[in-house]
């Protein structure tokens, strides 16, 4: 009897605790309030809100990644659909660790990783958000499914163990206090890193080469590291804490793709010396040349000048235009230079920015990526808006692959200092969804060859008893 | 499922008001299937054709459009006497520019937006003139905010400034989604001298993207070109929306000329039938039929369809088909200012006067509405300035003198229905056999009385008020390319055409929305009428499908 | 800080300015400079040299230069004759008064040549009616003239707002 009433009686309390915990708040609304601004540093909205009117943080946003597509969950407090029965412990654990109430690892398109850097008090507050400070979405969203292997979720585990560093912010000595709070921001929350440092075979951040830049889907999240031509070294510390409050730094470049949203969403909200603390960590990084854009040693700011083509097209019709030899020059002045210019200088005060002088141009993939999905930026100065190019239903024009390559090269040549090498290839490659990664091929093939050796192991070893059987 | 052979709905057209029924009934579940007699043409093609034309043809809006020899447009500045579409008789031209592309004469509208008033939808118990409307303006109102919210149509929120006027009685059930445009420097002077004679030249109602991105199309950035086309896409044209339709399921199919309506035994339409580019023919079936070919080509393609039970063509039991066209008549004013204004930074038409198209004299003559037109003057001045055989910097100098210091104001009428003024087949036929159509137009008393006593006065008041050293003023009337009139609305099936819903009286199944179903003209661009009758129209359709 | 619009302007225009005068030879493709070699010559030097005058520009852009030669070339058989008559008529110094033309009635030929020639470069245009060619549009002097203030039609001001400052 005693027995059984120590079992019961804890458990008819927690239901008593939990019932009265539901009913009432269990934190303060100055938490909540730092847990909102902390997410907002983290951009978890970003991620786990589907496009056009999908509600906030009920997941569904599809993401193409190099192995497949990964879909967002609900993290609102729904019991049903989201996380709204996590312990404070689980939901650590899923930031931190990459592991779900259920014990599933998640995949690192959850920047975990990064996210392993929050301290106890940050999570606690992050927590105190996600349980009182988003309303509760009940719609479920779409499961992952990645192809075999990849949907074998218990192989990240041997990933975790590999490339998971529970510590990733090493102790320093000397560092001053906003050097402190820009790494723990830079390489924590705004988990800077997962786009800007380039992976391994594995899909591992190669940390030496921390934020050197890396291709993220359909764009490329360029070299960041100080260093003088290919990196940020040009960029004072205030520009660049205002590229981050803004998106554009006027004659050097301007944000699109993932980086804008992260712009509207996450850094145009942050507190200025939050931006200033993480421009002096960035700052502060070793400079790495990955040779990655346009010439060996040319800088990626500053190149190209203006300079139209029209002699070649003009008076000749359209369709001569576009049949002919000038393809990319007729393309551009049909359908770029209306905003860029004629001669590519954009518009008074800068408002349509300048293709020269503008790091898009340089380098191929992200002039490529913002001709075909164009820019969608919105922060406290306004809403930018270039209409894209592809196959969507607001494309101002659908161009061709053949088209887009010709453009890009016409821009590249005219305005990046670069040469004219897209292919038609590399538009299809950015048009769906970014490269693939060999590791998913890889994989398959790697499980495949382990099954005929095991096969080829165990007839071995048949033959051998036959054998000696048979002696 | 729609098909190329047979939808729930065909829908004749893919002008504004065929597009906006459209995307009205694929919400509601409906399979649409949508002809288009002319060729998809991409933007970035119609820029450059602009682009490269000689500058004396870049005055006329439809020269960067070509038309595909199967689906003939009028062509102003190309046309000889023989090859015209449109034959043209009486006292005054009916000349047109629309355009037969995919997306229509969207494609080159100025976007403006103005909505009737109340007393515009009463002319014959107020003024014992023209028709009144079969309904008022508080059945429409909340049609033209729906219509305000899908094209992205910005304007004033202060009441003293917008349109209909606060004296009307007519409060918005809807803010504009987007605030107006700002004036550019020869409308705020503008706007000052009419200040000072007692009139409030206010922001036009218009359909353009002002100072933010929607629809998913960018802000506006004033490249001063909205005729004839938006290079980027801020003005609303119908060819934007296209796309969108098709990812909802919609089934375009372009150059298919409708030439044919078939009706049954029992005056339901059982199909239309159209020619391809090849001159083959196809039929395509359906329950339920939407001609929006525009003001001309619905009545012309109505009594085309003649057959034995219909001898005067389909819809015709009133025999109001192809009667009572109208438009809005205009005189243009060419003024030389004494102060530069600089006409021609910002959208080209961005203001007007509207309070002068109300009163008490329309008993007696027509109102009129006067507009600063915002074009950039410098592609007009030139050539005066080399036939004055200047040279070097003189020949700069007066370029920016008359770019600056010269105007046009435009005095816009209305016009009251006549059933004289009538769209017939003509015999001459065009490129695929089908009969060009006949237009006999007279702007009649009502009309130039008010030239004569009231608008041109009045022109000539506010042109001294500005300081001109110079004005001309046209003496025969232009046509603004407003086409109504010639499918009649009202509740008395013996002399209107369709009723209250666009519905045509004749045939159950056949509805005729768009400019054509339009009582009375008012002095207002008539677009946004147009797309509200569309909307009531989808809205009557989806009721009469079962979908409500 | 978004720098001053006039100095910008001011520095796109001579750096625009400065790549079209010194970099004709970059700007035309292998086509064009193909016929830039065989257009090139006393004839274009002339056509320039009288452009000059009749526009009272020192500077001309040379890619407009050489599209508008060979127009007018093509429009006007012996356009090279007729250049030279007009280069010694307007080397007389009489022809033009005050920059206002003043050809006498003999000289009728010549004036309606440097009124094409005008036209050329003013709209942009070559030849009349059914067989002018457009040349030009963003580069037309009659654009160029009023730049400061407005922007040719099809290519945009800026953004919303942008356009209400007078001039």
């Amino acid at each position: 009897m005693k027995a059984f009433l120590h079992r019961v009686i804890p458990v008819v309390l927690g239901l008593v605790l939990c019932a009265s915990a539901g009913a009432s708040r269990r934190f303060d609304a100055a938490t909540i309030e730092r847990g909102r601004y902390l997410a907002t540093a983290s951009d978890c909205i970003a991620c786990h809100t589907a496009h056009h009117n999908g509600a906030p943080m009920a997941g569904g946003l599809v993401m193409s990644s190099p192995v497949g597509d990964i879909v967002s969950t609900n993290i609102t407090p729904s019991k049903r659909h989201g996380i709204g029965d996590y312990t404070e412990q689980q939901f650590a654990d899923a930031l931190r660790k990459g592991i779900r109430a259920d014990g599933q690892p998640l995949y690192p398109a959850m920047p975990y990783v990064s996210y392993a850097a929050l301290t106890d008090p940050d999570v606690h507050a992050l927590y105190a958000y996600f349980m009182e400070g988003v309303p509760a979405v009940e719609k479920a969203a779409p499961h992952t499914s990645l192809p075999f292997p990849m949907n074998v979720r218990m192989s990240m585990k041997v990933w975790n163990a590999l490339f998971l560093d529970p510590q990733p912010l090493a102790r320093t000595e000397g560092r001053s206090a906003q050097w402190l709070r820009g790494r723990y921001l830079a390489e924590g929350a705004a988990h800077c890193s997962t786009c800007h440092t380039p992976r391994g075979a594995l899909m591992q951040e190669k940390k030496e080469l921390n934020m050197a830049g890396s291709q993220v889907g359909q764009w490329y999240a360029p070299n960041i590291t100080p260093h003088p031509t290919a990196g940020i070294g040009s960029w004072s510390e205030a520009e660049l804490a205002q590229y981050l409050r803004t998106g554009r730094l006027e004659g050097k470049s301007q944000a699109a793709g993932s980086m804008a949203e992260a712009i509207t969403y996450s850094f145009s909200h942050l507190e200025q010396a939050d931006l200033d603390a993480i421009a002096h960590y960035i700052k502060s990084l070793p400079p790495v040349d990955l040779g990655e854009t346009g010439t060996p040693g040319a800088p990626r700011f500053g190149q190209g000048q203006a300079g139209h083509a029209l002699g070649e097209v003009r008076g000749q019709g359209y369709a001569a235009g576009m049949a002919g030899p000038q393809l990319g020059a007729q393309v551009y002045s049909a359908n770029c230079a209306s905003c860029h210019g004629a001669s590519g200088e954009g518009t008074r005060d800068g408002y349509y920015p300048s293709l020269f002088h503008n790091s898009a141009t340089v380098g191929k993939t992200n002039l490529i990526a913002a001709i075909l999905l164009g820019v969608d930026r919105k922060t406290a100065d306004g809403h930018v808006f270039m209409p894209p190019f592809g196959d969507q239903p607001n494309a101002l024009n659908r161009l061709s692959d053949k088209e887009v390559a010709a453009l890009a090269n016409y821009i590249g040549v005219k305005f990046g200092g670069g040469d004219a090498s897209v292919k038609p290839e590399d538009i299809a490659v950015i048009r769906q969804g970014g490269p693939r990664s060999p590791l998913l091929t890889m994989a398959r093939v790697g499980m495949a060859i382990g099954v005929l050796v095991l096969l080829a192991l165990a007839f071995t070893i048949v033959r051998r008893r036959r054998g000696k059987v048979g002696a | 499922m729609p098909n190329l052979k047979s939808a729930d709905v065909v829908i004749v057209g893919t002008g504004v008001v065929g597009v906006a029924i459209a995307e009205k009934l694929l919400d509601a579940g409906i399979g649409v299937l949508m002809l288009e007699a002319g060729p998809r043409v991409s933007r970035a093609e119609v820029v450059e054709n602009f682009r490269n034309l000689p500058l004396a043809r870049k005055g006329d809006p439809s020269s960067c459009y070509p038309p595909a020899p199967w689906a003939p447009h009028p062509m102003p500045s190309l046309e000889t006497p023989e090859d015209a579409y449109l034959q043209l008789s009486g006292p005054d031209k009916y000349a047109q520019t629309f355009i037969r592309y995919a997306g229509g004469s969207t494609w080159h509208w100025a976007g403006t937006s103005w909505r009737l008033t109340p007393d515009d939808m009463r002319l014959r118990t107020k003024y014992g003139v023209g028709r009144d409307w079969a309904f008022g303006y508080d059945t429409l109102e909340p049609y033209y905010a729906r219509v305000e919210h899908l094209l992205g149509i910005c304007g004033p929120s202060d009441p003293g400034l917008q349109w209909p006027p606060v004296e009307q009685g007519t409060p918005r059930s809807r803010p504009y989604p987007m605030p107006p445009l700002p004036f550019g420097p020869g409308e705020q002077r503008f706007t000052e001298v009419a200040a000072s004679l007692g009139y409030k030249n206010i922001p036009t109602s218009q359909a353009r993207n002002s100072g933010m991105p929607y629809d998913d199309r960018p802000a506006c950035c004033a490249s001063n070109n909205c005729v004839p086309v938006c290079p980027v896409g801020a003005k609303y044209d119908a060819a934007t929306a296209l796309g969108r339709l098709e990812s909802k399921g919609a089934v375009i199919q372009a150059n298919a000329v409708a030439y044919r309506v078939e009706a049954n035994a029992a005056g339901r339409i059982e199909a239309v039938h159209y020619l391809d580019q090849d001159k083959r023919s196809h039929r395509v079936a359906g329950k339920l039929f939407v001609l929006a070919c525009n003001g001309i080509e619905t009545p012309k393609l109505l009594l085309m369809s003649k057959d034995a039970r219909h001898p005067n063509g389909l819809a015709n039991s009133s025999d109001q088909v192809g009667r009572n066209m109208m438009d809005h008549p205009q005189l243009t004013m060419t003024l030389t200012l004494s102060e530069p204004y600089w006409a021609g930074v910002g959208p080209v038409v961005n203001s007007g006067i509207m309070e002068t198209s109300q009163g008490d004299f329309r008993s007696e003559h027509a109102g009129a509405y006067l507009r600063f037109n915002n074009f950039a003057r410098n592609r007009f001045v030139t050539f005066n300035a080399l036939n004055k055989g200047l040279v070097g910097k003189a020949l700069d100098a007066e370029i920016r003198r008359m770019t600056a210091c010269t105007a046009d104001v435009v005095l816009a009428h209305e016009v009251l229905p006549h059933a004289d003024n009538r769209l017939t087949l003509s015999g001459k036929k065009d490129w695929l056999g089908l009969p060009k159509p006949a237009i006999h137009y007279d702007v009649g008393d009502y009309t130039r009385k008010s030239a004569q006593v009231y608008s041109v006065p009045l022109g000539k008041r506010i042109a001294q008020a500005m300081g001109a050293t110079d004005m001309k003023i046209a003496t025969k009337f232009a046509q603004s390319k407003h086409i109504m009139g010639g499918t009649i609305m009202g509740h008395d099936p013996r002399d209107s055409v369709v009723d209250p819903d666009c519905r045509a009286h004749d045939h159950d199944n056949l509805f005729l929305p768009g400019g054509g179903a339009m009582a009375s003209t008012a002095c207002g661009n008539s677009t946004i009428t147009m797309v509200a009758l569309g909307l009531k129209a989808a809205d009557a359709i989806v009721r009469q499908m079962g979908r409500a | 800080m978004i720098p001053s619009t006039i100095s910008r302007r001011r520095a796109l225009q001579v750096l625009g300015g400065a790549t079209l005068l010194g970099a004709a030879g970059q700007l035309l493709s292998a086509s064009r400079t193909r016929i830039a070699g065989e257009l090139a010559g006393p004839g274009l030097d002339a056509f320039t040299a009288v452009s000059r005058t009749l526009t009272g520009k020192a500077a001309l852009d040379p890619a407009l230069s050489l599209a508008l030669y060979h127009a007018l070339r093509a429009d006007a058989p012996d356009f090279d004759g007729q250049m030279a008559a007009l280069a010694a008529t307007l080397a007389q110094g009489k022809a033009l008064a005050g920059d206002k033309m003043a050809f006498s009635e003999a000289q009728a030929p010549q004036q309606a040549l440097s009124q094409a020639i005008l036209q050329g470069w003013y709209l942009g245009v070559v030849g009349k009616g059914s067989k002018a060619v457009s040349v030009a549009f963003v580069d037309a002097l009659a654009n160029r003239a009023v730049a400061a203030v407005l922007t040719p039609p099809s290519y945009s001001y800026g953004p919303c707002g942008s356009w209400q400052a007078r001039p």
